[in-house]
């Protein structure tokens, strides 16, 4: 066990490595110091010299990797560089200081930890108790309408983001019932009484997901040979689920749960910036309004050690539920390879990225034409729908994709959910089709605001209600001059039904194109791994660990802090985020591909690689593609949502969901209610997802070879 | 009532719903089983020999499957008409089952020993101590080896065919009246395979249980059965005594399992491959359901369907060659 355990360990390091260097390539290479200086002294105006004395506070003036000059003692030292630095500071758990206060990180850290520990340990533990139980339950009930209401409500509560439970619920439980006080904190155990709610909303915001992975997992289960086994003999039904069944299925359980104790020092960012508990979530939010890059680097740092710490754990608490150790990883002599290739990898691609920024920064022409980029969107907007008519072209000819459509379209509800994403689709295509037809056009207009408003500038003084006739709060109440509005307008006249249809475009362009990134790299590397094998399959499963171990949001976060928000960087930053997962698909299903006969036939006549891969291998795959897309695509969107709160989503002038939510927030609070704003965004947004997932769910089950038999 | 049979399964008939329509996977099978007999139950893959086994275990996978019908006499009790805890009460204490691959049939998160237990105790009041012991000693007479310290291991501590004689001791070990041995050598080496049927003839003698095995191995059944049925889409096409059977294979479908020729040494040799397959329970030909794939099929057998009768004692055939 002990031998276990080390070697577990032994097989971190590289990976601890490799996570340093990220970090190193995010927070020092992708982008030019003078950039973030200016940054982060932009709210005060820099002068050269500020800047200057910035980049020397920080240690940013000194060389990238090897320090060259020769010093005033005329001896030269190498290693006096960033790259040096940086790994100096991360292994010796030195994190240095706030460029934001001068505080020492350190010290942050542990004053912000305990917080964030007593909001989320209680959470978790009740939570892990609540969804096993009613997992349970609800299997246990299984095939009775229990079992079906149970599936539907988890659905509804999985497409609720975290952000509208917590305004929700604050707004009931503090405002309306006033059971708890809405925010805030107190020292000791005093900070009870402002536990609970976001307890509450903790559990409750994660209910959904995790009830339906439980389920799916003891129903999975319940199927097996030996739940058979033990009806022969004679076993209770009852005995069977909550002994033998509960077992086998607290393996993978465990597994996520286990998992997710890294993230319980982290605290959870919205929760504790709205309920005003000052953990690491809230200094982190800080961090990000402040771009203080050393807490949000030191962050990300010490999270990912803490989930490579919760990996080891996991393990070793598998060992305990699970009588079958094995041991599963490459041999240590196999991994030089790889872990060197991994940093070249990462090295280069920093250094790719810092080279395209930096162009873009000496040519503002360039920067212009990304500002107006109409034409281009245009020609994308076109090139997409004529991707997508070809491969939909493509798919008729094969019989089974045909099949596949055929059992969709079995399915009512289903087609109605495809109706809802087509009529959403048509509305964001609408959007994306944009010119400028007069000189007084200060940017080009969409035919979705050529249809809905002819004249641009047109919009009411301030709020109106849903439907209204006259103006919200002006006293005394003016007639409006624009007409009624279908869902009435915000604080700044906008018409939100209208704000609401813009808001399509941009999620639907964050889910489409952040698929069309991630699936070239995430299929490159997938496919390539499962086929070739070897070093090439330790280098990818390396990378795709290393990925792994980052936790999604802070690399989401340091991302956008270091690129800057916009629509571009977002989705950019979504697929560096979210390849992994389809990725690892990729490469279990090349493996099973590569040794069926007709891949093996085509290998002996002689067929070059890539036509294989390209004929043989991709067109087996795309079924997960596609699966992969739909239901990844609700976790964009949402997560749109979470970044826009933020303050690091796609940049201010692009309408969004998200955007509207994040402004519609404290309008709650007003008297009477500003309430439409929030509740169309909402119901948006809401609307979507539920249509993608139900939709994903029915195609799922349709192309799944496994689920197509019987 | 000394004749009268142990078990009696009367048209059982056995369906599916299936997206391709009602899958009649076992239609209309009737047989008898006596006191410490052997019935081999013998077909090509997808006849409906486990759903057969199912149904008598009253396990058929529910909602999707569902007896359309008939009646399972076990004792003088009509096992369809139980309730569930009658059912489940039955289960394993009076019929007990093994099945094909003892590898995934056992719990992988317990240890042998446990789950032999948790049988016991199910049916027996035995103290944790008391039924510790049998356990230990059914292993040993399973012919496990070491079975003190078997009883602590997981399943995958075992070979396969100590894990299949793990298996048999756990369905033994409350002296069930019947055991269904479900394909219980597939799984196994063939070294390992008559180890195994030695095995399940020893105790035989020793508990005086019946036995219906589920093979499709001809061997197997020439070497342990007192009696054959014959199996094919979901009928049974013919019944008799493993010599008459062998020696006199009446019906085509038979005929077409042996090979065109008799030959007098059959230990050991596999069903031969007829030309085409079974069709899919979902469609099965209308009247004859051999008739597909039958060299001597005439008019009649598309049109109606042939009713067992029989051709010698206790030899009976479906099959209009034979009126
Ligand atoms: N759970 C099920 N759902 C639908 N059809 C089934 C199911 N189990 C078995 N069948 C159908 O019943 C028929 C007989 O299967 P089975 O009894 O397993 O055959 P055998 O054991 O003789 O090989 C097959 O055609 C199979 O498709
Ligand atoms: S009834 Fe006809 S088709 Fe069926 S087995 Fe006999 S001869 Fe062949
Ligand atoms: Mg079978």
């Amino acid at each position: 066990m002990l031998t276990y355990v080390l070697q577990r360990i032994l097989y971190a390091v590289p990976i601890v490595v490799l996570v340093a260097l990220v970090t190193f390539m995010l927070f020092f290479m992708v982008v030019p110091p003078e950039v973030m200086a200016r940054r982060h002294l932009s709210a005060k105006n820099p002068t050269r010299e500020d800047i200057q004395n910035w980049l020397e506070k920080h240690g940013y003036d000194k060389p990238l990797f090897v320090n060259l000059e020769t010093a005033n003692g005329g001896q030269t030292r190498y290693a006096d560089s960033q790259f040096v630095r940086h790994l100096r500071s991360v292994f010796l758990f030195d994190f240095g200081k706030s460029d934001q206060t001068g505080e020492p990180v350190r010290d942050i850290l542990l004053r912000h930890m305990g917080p964030s520990l007593m909001l989320m340990v209680p959470a978790f533990i009740l939570s892990l108790f609540l969804d096993i139980a009613l997992a349970l339950l609800i299997a246990y009930c299984r095939g009775t309408y229990v079992d079906r209401w149970a599936l539907v409500a988890c659905v509804l509560l999985m497409a609720v983001p975290t952000l509208v439970y917590i305004i929700a619920g604050q707004t009931l439980f503090s405002l309306v019932l006033r059971l708890s006080p809405i925010a805030g904190w107190d020292d000791g155990l005093q900070a009870a009484k402002f536990l609970y709610l976001p307890i509450v909303l903790a559990i409750l915001a994660g209910l959904g997901g995790s009830i339906r992975f439980y389920r799916t997992v003891m129903l999975e289960e319940l199927t097996r040979d030996y739940v058979r086994t033990a009806r022969a003999k004679g076993s209770r039904e009852s005995r069977i689920l909550f002994r033998d069944v509960l077992k086998n299925a607290m393996i993978p359980i465990l597994t996520s749960a286990v998992m997710s104790i890294p993230f319980l020092f982290l605290g959870s960012l919205l929760l504790e910036n709205f309920c005003g508990i000052p953990g690491l979530g809230s200094r982190l939010i800080d961090a990000i309004n402040a771009s203080d890059f050393a807490v949000i680097r030191s962050l990300v740092f010490l999270e990912t050690l803490l989930f490579i710490l919760g990996l080891v754990l996991t393990d070793v608490s598998y060992t305990l539920v699970n009588p079958r150790v094995r041991f599963e990883g490459t041999p240590l002599n196999r991994m030089v390879v790889p872990v060197l290739l991994g940093a070249g990898a990462v090295l280069a691609a920093g250094a790719l990225v810092r080279t395209g920024v930096r162009m873009l920064h000496r040519a503002p022409d360039a920067g212009h034409l990304m500002q107006k980029p109409w034409i281009l969107e245009n020609l994308v907007t076109a090139g997409v729908l004529a991707l997508g008519l070809f491969l939909l072209h493509q798919a008729c000819k094969r019989a089974y994709w045909r099949e596949a459509f055929r059992r969709v379209a079995q399915n009512r509800l289903a087609l109605v959910a495809l109706g809802v994403v087509g009529l959403y689709t048509a509305a964001g295509f609408l959007d994306s089709i944009s010119w400028k037809d007069a000189a007084t056009d200060l940017r080009p207009r969409s035919l979705l605001d050529r249809v809905f408003r002819r004249d641009a500038e047109r919009r009411e003084r301030t709020y109106s209600s849903p439907l209204a006739l006259e103006e919200f709060t002006g006293r005394p109440a003016r007639p409006l001059e624009n007409g009624p509005h279908l869902l009435g307008t915000d604080s700044t006249g906008e018409d939100v039904f209208y704000l609401t249809l813009k808001g399509i475009r941009t999620a639907l362009m964050i889910g489409l194109f952040t698929t069309l990134l991630i699936i070239p790299i995430a299929a490159g590397m997938g496919i390539a791994a499962g086929y070739f094998r070897g070093w090439v399959d330790d280098t990818v499963q390396l990378l795709a660990t290393l990925m792994a171990s980052i936790p999604e949001i802070l690399l989401l976060v340091a991302l956008m802090t270091v690129l800057d928000r916009g629509l571009p960087q977002l989705c950019f930053a979504l697929g560096v985020t979210s390849w992994v997962g389809l990725c690892r698909l990729l490469r279990g299903e090349t493996l099973k591909l590569r040794d069926l006969e007709y891949v093996q036939a085509a290998e002996a006549l002689g067929i070059t690689t890539l036509g294989i891969l390209w004929r043989h291998v991709l067109p087996n795959v795309m079924h997960l593609i596609l699966i992969t897309f739909v239901l990844r695509f609700s976790a964009l969107v949402m997560s749109e949502v979470t970044l826009s709160y933020l303050g690091i989503g796609v940049g201010p002038g692009t309408g969004s969901w998200g955007t509207m939510i994040d402004g519609a927030r404290l309008e709650l609070a007003r008297d009477p209610v500003i309430w439409w704003n929030l509740a169309s965004a909402f119901g948006a947004m809401f609307l979507l997802v539920l249509s993608f997932n139900y939709f994903g769910d029915v195609l799922r089950d349709a192309l799944d070879p496994r689920l197509r038999e019987r | 009532m000394a004749d009268r049979p142990l078990l009696e399964a009367r048209n059982l008939r056995t369906y599916f719903r299936t997206r391709e329509g009602i899958a009649r996977a076992v239609d209309g099978v009737s047989f008898t089983l006596a006191r410490g007999e052997t019935l081999g139950l013998v077909g090509e893959s997808g006849c409906g020999k486990s759903v057969t086994a199912l149904t008598l275990m009253q396990l058929v996978p529910e909602p999707a499957g569902y007896l359309a019908g008939g009646e399972i006499v076990l004792d003088g009790d009509n096992l369809v008409l139980f309730t569930p805890r009658q059912k489940r009460e039955m289960r394993g204490k009076r019929m007990a089952m093994v099945f094909q691959d003892p590898m995934t049939a056992l719990n992988p998160v317990f240890t042998i020993g446990s789950q032999i237990v948790e049988t016991i105790r199910q049916h027996r009041k035995a103290t944790r101590h008391e039924a510790r012991r049998r356990a230990i000693e059914m292993l040993e007479r399973v012919g496990i080896p070491l079975p003190e310290q078997r009883f602590g291991e997981y399943s995958y501590q075992l070979s396969g065919g100590m894990q299949q004689r793990a298996m048999i001791a756990m369905a033994l070990c409350c002296q069930p009246d019947i055991l269904i041995a479900d394909e219980p050598t597939t799984a196994l080496d063939v070294t390992i395979q008559a180890q195994i049927l030695d095995l399940l003839r020893a105790l035989q003698k020793e508990f005086g249980m019946a036995i219906l095995l589920i093979t499709h191995n001809l061997g197997v059944v020439a070497e342990m059965a007192h009696r054959v049925s014959v199996m094919y889409a979901g009928k049974i096409v013919e019944s008799a005594p493993v010599d008459a059977l062998f020696r006199q294979p009446k019906h085509p479908y038979t005929i077409g399992l042996f090979g065109s020729l008799p030959s007098r040494n059959w230990r050991g040799r596999r069903l031969r491959a007829i030309p085409g397959i079974v069709p899919p329970a979902t469609q099965f030909p209308s009247g004859c359901r051999f008739c597909t794939r039958c060299e001597k099929a005439m008019d009649v057998c598309r049109r109606e369907e042939p009713a067992l009768k029989a051709v010698a004692t206790s030899h009976e055939t479906a099959c209009f060659l034979y009126p």
